[in-house]
């Protein structure tokens, strides 16, 4: 007897992914074959003890972290027009190649928290993820600094 | 209630809250499927963090195909897989290891006497140190059927694989449980 076999349905008839056919096949097999039985009552427990695993909260700090993430990163590229994401890009240059204090006050000015973005695209982004007063800075130090507690 | 696929097009053109609402309607299901498939609760909590940031990034990409809940989880098996190449790991956890997150029992199931607890908590231990201990793709197969009721055709486009491919898989899966349990009673 191809046994084997026959335990595939097993497992398959657990997923609901037997067909009629087989169904039938495999209850008259079940009939005759104490060890596929055994094999069938072993996984149908298995099935239970698996199911009986718990489903665990979601820890809180998670959410907060993602969407600090998220927001400070991508803000300025989904809502600064074109023209002013120029403008602050070019102050940015002028702030990290002159080190000029104007451009630091005109990116300032228009978004605090979008020199992250600007950097990444400008290729600087060995400077500070989320510089001190940015808005991604607030967001992770309000959620206790994104990592678990 | 609104479309998965709806809310990813809104997360695209800068809706914060349809974004939120995708993390709120999934995070549930992928901490748990990563606490059951990665090493510890601080890796789950991680994975958890990078899908969503990597979902969000690929907002602007993401055309309506499949099943989004398909898409969400093969991007949560991809991280995955780079995470068990990253901690360069063997196929398999060590015993140590094993109790760490994703094992708990649902408790109040077991209302017996206290002799029957302890055996069936004794149980419960055996079997979630058998499951953590499947090499990783048939672990991962089997929380997606069992733990996260998907069809054999989900599984499949999730994992990349023919449907007969993954039939296996969870075959092989459910037989060396069947062993493991035999052990236990034996
Ligand atoms: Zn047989």
């Amino acid at each position: 007897m191809d046994c084997e076999r026959f335990r595939r349905m097993i497992s398959k008839k657990l997923d609901g992914e037997l067909s009629r056919d087989d169904e039938l096949l495999l209850s008259k097999h079940l009939e005759v074959c104490p060890d596929c039985s055994r094999f069938f009552a072993l996984t149908e427990q298995s099935n239970e003890l698996y199911r009986g695993m718990a489903e665990v909260e979601v820890p809180g700090t998670i959410l907060p972290a993602i969407i600090a993430e998220t927001t400070a990163k991508e803000r300025t590229n989904v809502f600064l027009p074109r023209w002013l994401k120029v403008a602050v890009a070019a102050a940015s240059i002028v702030t990290v190649l002159a080190g000029i204090d104007i451009g630091k006050r005109l990116v300032d000015t228009y978004t605090s928290s979008d020199q992250v973005t600007l950097q990444e695209t400008l290729g600087l982004d060995y400077l500070s993820e989320n510089p001190p007063g940015s808005l991604g800075n607030a967001l992770l130090a309000s959620s206790g600094g994104g990592q678990d507690e | 209630m609104q479309d998965d696929a709806e809310l990813m097009h809104l997360t695209a053109s800068g809706d914060e809250s349809a974004f939120r609402t995708l993390v709120e309607r999934y995070q549930g299901e992928i901490y748990n499927f990563f606490l059951r498939t990665a090493d510890s609760e601080d890796d789950a909590a991680d994975l958890t963090q990078r899908l969503f940031i990597k979902l969000f990034r690929s907002a602007r990409g993401y055309r309506k195909s499949s099943s989004f809940r398909t898409f969400i989880f093969s991007i949560a098996r991809n991280l995955l897989i780079d995470h068990y190449r990253q901690k360069n790991r063997a196929d398999v956890v060590s015993i140590d290891e094993i109790s760490d997150g994703g094992g708990e029992f649902e408790h109040g199931l077991h209302d017996d006497g206290p002799m029957e607890m302890i055996e069936a908590l004794e149980l419960n231990e055996a079997f979630v140190k058998a499951v953590r201990t499947l090499p990783d793709e048939w672990r991962i197969a089997m929380e997606l059927r069992v733990g996260r009721q998907m069809s054999y055709k989900e599984i499949a486009s999730v994992m990349g694989r023919s449907v007969s491919s993954v039939e296996t898989i969870i075959f092989r899966a459910r037989e060396r449980l069947a062993e493991e349990l035999k052990r236990f009673r034996e």
